[in-house]
């Protein structure tokens, strides 16, 4: 791939004055030590969560996406199961009138196949179908239990804007995805040799502003709320691309 | 054991009383309190004001007299006033290092190794004080001072030791750790907004803390700012340094 | 410097914050925000085992990042190219500027919608977009506002804390024509702002952003937002624009992934924002939105000077805000008193070095009591009181004779025991009792809001002579 006429400026020169500076050696604060100079392989600290159960993952997961304002129901046998029914039903009487977008995975097009069946019309997600919908239907690739995160991966949903221009978004994950903490999902970036998609994106909570007097409201650009199904059947809609899980 | 004391400036001039209070204190805890008044002034006002060559001067001359106490034979060198303490103990090394003089920057760390605020040193062993008691039960607010609390790390033993007396309760109150709005130059320098910081702090007692009748700090010069706002407003508020409260409750005729 | 309405501020720091404080609803919006933040701040650090051994964690990761930056920029800058970006060196604020422009006007762009970057304040990027005919929407909800209110922002998290609903509401009516019967209940005002915006966002050709992190191993931009506009400006228009300081990097995921546990938590309280986005080149084959094309823009602009001196280490400030929102001075002035695009502890020390060609920008580091709370809060852990000290001291070897010559009358007298004494004496005898003080400019000062304390009639020294 040519890179070839999308590099401006000067590398060199840009880069030149800090070469130089950076060359006589760092001074170190003397009242307020500095830690030790990290060596090249030194290993970076792993955060711990005081509040994460690693032994009851769902459950963290659970309080903590309610915690994040959204809103998580867990359900067994796969997005067309019975377990999935209550929530399709309050989705569908709650768009309305209004239409569904579907990004491309299987289980999110299943959840999207169920609310159809109640006569929601659903489209394949587009701009122009995002930006006309009351909601908009993804899976992920990856459920974080400390945060209540969800990831979602741009190569495999194919849209950005299902899961942004309608005002609820719904995402269906599986638990085989679901890992204890976002380093679980970060770190392992990259390390695989394989390029990241151009979009990665960890979703926690529906968008929300405090800009105003600091009073938090939910839906602020983004969708106003957030529902994560997660399924307890796997490996529904599971991502081939696998970021966050390991072996 | 023999202590010295660092009168401090403020202390000297304004509020003697308070070093007073700290050489009663300490000897009744047992210690013999010398003072070697060649001693002037830490320097801090002019460190902080970026004057770093004034700072020094007058710091070296400190310096000396302290070194020479600890050379006579005191064990400790003991301040009134935590921003004092701190410019001793914490900045000294660097004052002197930032003008050049490497030579006093290492004695300095030496004499600021043997440093103690007040509070920090009697807190140390408070089974040496005898029992401190008030005639009648003072509810007390205590202000925390910045360097004190952020550099020095000398965060409870003000409440320990006023706790200890019989009679003070040590009210707590929200804001009591929060700058009151002195900061040296910073209160000629920007006074509108000293005076604000000053406000924001003495509301914030009123409301958190309006049963007490003292405002106790370890700091002279925090207090005076806030004394002195408070007079201004119309709505005065007594201050007291710790030593004064905890010199009040020592037994009739100890020192 | 930059002022209110960005016309020339008040002339000096004391006239900007003597103003700011006598603003009494500025002073409360400004205190029950920064209490939100730093109350919610101690909560979701104390979910972490550990925190302040994460910070130092941080500050040494920090550290090897700005020791290592300029092979750091390389790999980064390969990686973007890999990845299908452009990647532009702006050494300059006007090389960053017109890189953008001529970025927009290839695109033929009419409307460029921005998500919030400090940096394209820095760089005073929109006038130059508006003097090339683009109009620039700012979507960030609270930059939008001040934006409306052609007013620089108050706070690098929450750029329109200083206005209340009242005045926001009124703001919409004024600016953009908002119905006067708009409910003030916060979320109406931002309903009316997303129904607004949501236009801009779809019609815009070119996005611009900053960066909260660089990735270098994969060429990565992390945006971390709350509203949703970062991810819809980097997914709708066909450009997107990234501003990027040169320091915003981390080498690996392992750097980043701790550094971005620290920053919700020290920014909003948050144990992430809503969105935590990883942009690594433009649009994939297949994906139905998108930009077509990324240009990161790596900005100097003076912070290279910082390397390897006395201010080394503000190079690691990873842009939380957490030092503003426990500062005491900035609680009573707001962002507006510091003249320029960075405020509280972090502009105190960002201004003079940054935007040390404009008048006024030294003395901003003023504005501090050096009470240290900012340093406490750092989740990096800079050491903000001592750059502050060494940044007065470079002024102060510019300053003007008068102060020179009072800090060396001072320390003459003052260095020497009889001097101190003799100085110290006259004062406690003759002038504070006749009231001098309060007639010197030190002392009018004071006494503009003080009673004017006076020395006791014997200091401590004479009672010990005397044999106490």
């Amino acid at each position: 791939m040519t890179t070839a006429g999308r590099e401006a400026g000067d590398r060199a020169a840009f880069l030149a004055p800090a070469r130089r500076r950076l060359a006589g050696g760092v001074p170190a604060n003397a009242v307020h030590r500095p830690p030790p100079a990290r060596g090249p392989g030194d290993p970076v600290p792993l955060p711990r969560y005081l509040g994460l159960d690693r032994d009851d993952l769902v459950g963290t997961f659970v309080d903590a996406v309610a915690h994040a304002e959204g809103t998580c129901h867990v359900v067994a046998g796969g997005p067309s199961g019975p377990g999935a029914a209550t929530l399709v039903d309050q989705l569908a009487t709650e768009l309305g009138g209004r239409t569904a977008v579907t990004s491309r995975e299987p289980a999110a097009r299943a959840l999207a196949a169920e609310l159809a069946a109640r006569g929601i019309t659903v489209e394949e997600a587009t701009v122009g179908a995002a930006a006309r919908a009351g909601l908009g239907v993804t899976g992920a690739v990856a459920a974080v239990a400390a945060t209540g995160s969800v990831v979602l991966d741009s190569t495999v949903s194919g849209s950005r804007t299902a899961s942004l221009l309608p005002a609820v978004h719904l995402c269906v994950v599986s638990m085989n995805t679901l890992v204890p903490a976002p380093a679980d999902v970060l770190r392992p970036l990259g390390s695989g040799g394989d390029a990241l998609p151009p979009s990665l994106v960890v979703v926690t909570g529906p968008s929300r502003t405090g800009d105003i007097e600091q009073h938090l409201t939910l839906g602020a650009h983004g969708p106003t709320a957030l529902h994560v199904v997660l399924v307890t059947d796997g490996p529904v809609g599971a991502s081939t691309r696998g970021a966050g899980t390991r072996a | 054991m023999r202590v010295s004391l660092l009168i401090t400036c403020v202390v000297d001039v304004m509020a003697p009383e308070v070093a007073e209070a700290s050489v009663r204190l300490l000897r009744a805890a047992g210690h013999e309190v010398t003072c070697d008044l060649a001693q002037t002034c830490c320097g801090q006002p002019a460190w902080n004001a970026g004057f770093a060559g004034d700072a020094a001067a007058v710091a070296r001359t400190t310096l000396a007299v302290l070194e020479g106490e600890l050379d006579a034979g005191a064990e400790a060198v003991v301040v009134p006033a935590g921003s004092c303490a701190t410019m001793v103990r914490v900045f000294w090394p660097e004052l002197f290092e930032v003008v050049g003089d490497h030579r006093a920057a290492a004695r300095a760390r030496r004499v600021g190794g043997r440093t103690r605020e007040l509070s920090e040193l009697l807190a140390a062993d408070p089974g040496r004080l005898p029992p401190l008691r008030l005639h009648r039960p003072v509810p007390v607010a205590l202000h925390q001072s910045c360097h004190m609390l952020r550099e020095l790390r000398v965060v409870d033993q003000p409440a320990e030791l006023a706790g200890a007396v019989e009679g003070v309760e040590v009210v707590p109150w929200e804001g009591a750790d929060r700058c009151c709005g002195f900061g040296g130059t910073f209160s000629v320098a920007l006074p509108e907004a000293s005076v604000a910081m000053a406000d924001e702090k003495l509301r914030a007692l009123a409301e958190g803390a309006p049963e007490a009748e003292l405002l106790v700090g370890c700091d002279t010069s925090c207090l005076l700012h806030l004394r002195t706002r408070a007079e201004a407003t119309g709505r005065p508020v007594h201050v007291r340094h710790l030593a004064e409260v905890l010199a009040a409750g020592l037994p009739e005729g100890a020192t | 410097m930059r002022g209110d309405g960005r016309q020339p501020p008040a002339a000096t720091l004391r006239q900007r914050t003597a103003t700011a404080v006598a603003d009494d609803r500025l002073r409360a919006n400004v205190a029950a925000a920064v209490d939100r933040f730093a109350t919610h701040r101690q909560e979701r650090l104390a979910e972490l085992d550990g925190p302040d051994d994460l910070r130092r964690a941080a500050r040494a990761v920090k550290q090897q990042v700005v020791a290592d930056l300029p092979d750091l920029l390389e790999r980064f800058a390969d990686r973007v190219l890999a990845a299908g970006g452009h990647v532009c060196w702006a050494a300059t604020a006007g090389d960053a500027r017109r890189y953008v422009v001529d970025v927009v006007d290839r695109a033929g762009a009419a409307r460029v919608a921005k998500s919030k970057s400090m940096v394209s304040e820095e760089i005073d990027l929109n006038p130059a977009l508006e003097a090339a005919g683009v109009e620039v929407v700012e979507t960030d909800l609270g930059e939008w506002i001040v934006q409306l209110a052609h007013e620089a922002p108050s706070h690098i998290i929450a750029p329109a804390l200083h206005r209340d609903r009242h005045q926001i509401k009124d703001l919409f009516v004024d600016a953009v024509a908002a119905p006067a019967t708009l409910d003030t209940a916060p979320a109406a005002l931002v309903a009316f702002a997303r129904r607004r915006l949501r236009d801009v966002f779809l019609t815009a050709d070119v996005g611009i952003t900053g960066v909260n992190l660089a990735v270098a191993d994969t060429g990565s931009l992390v945006l971390v937002t709350n509203e949703g506009n970062g991810r819809l400006v980097t997914a709708l228009p066909r450009v997107h624009v990234a501003l990027l300081g040169m320091e915003r990097l981390a080498a690996d995921w392992h750097q980043a992934e701790l550094l971005l546990a620290l920053l919700a938590r020290s920014a909003t309280g948050q144990r992430l924002s809503s969105y935590t986005n990883v942009v690594t080149g433009p649009r994939g084959a297949g994906e139905v939105d998108g930009p077509e094309e990324l240009h990161v823009v790596i900005v100097d602009n003076g912070r290279s000077d910082l390397l390897g001196g006395e201010y080394h280490e503000m190079l690691d400030c990873i842009r939380c805000g957490a030092c503003l929102n426990v500062c005491p001075v900035y609680r009573q002035t707001g962002g507006h008193a510091y003249g320029w695009v960075y405020p509280g502890p972090m502009g105190a020390v960002l201004t003079p070095l940054l935007a040390a060609d404009r008048p006024g920008a030294a003395e901003v580091a003023g504005a501090s009591t050096l009470c240290g709370a900012c340093m406490d809060a750092c989740p990096v852990q800079i050491p903000l009181q001592d750059m502050l000290l060494a940044l007065r001291r470079a002024d102060a070897e510019r300053s003007p004779g008068g102060e020179r010559a009072l800090w060396r009358a001072w320390s003459t007298a003052w260095s020497d025991r009889w001097g101190y004494e003799a100085t110290t004496r006259a004062a406690t005898w003759a002038g504070w009792a006749a009231g001098l003080a309060g007639h010197l400019p030190v002392g009018r000062s004071w006494a503009a809001g003080r009673a004017v304390p006076r020395p006791a009639p014997r200091r401590f020294r004479d009672r010990w002579r005397a044999g106490r």
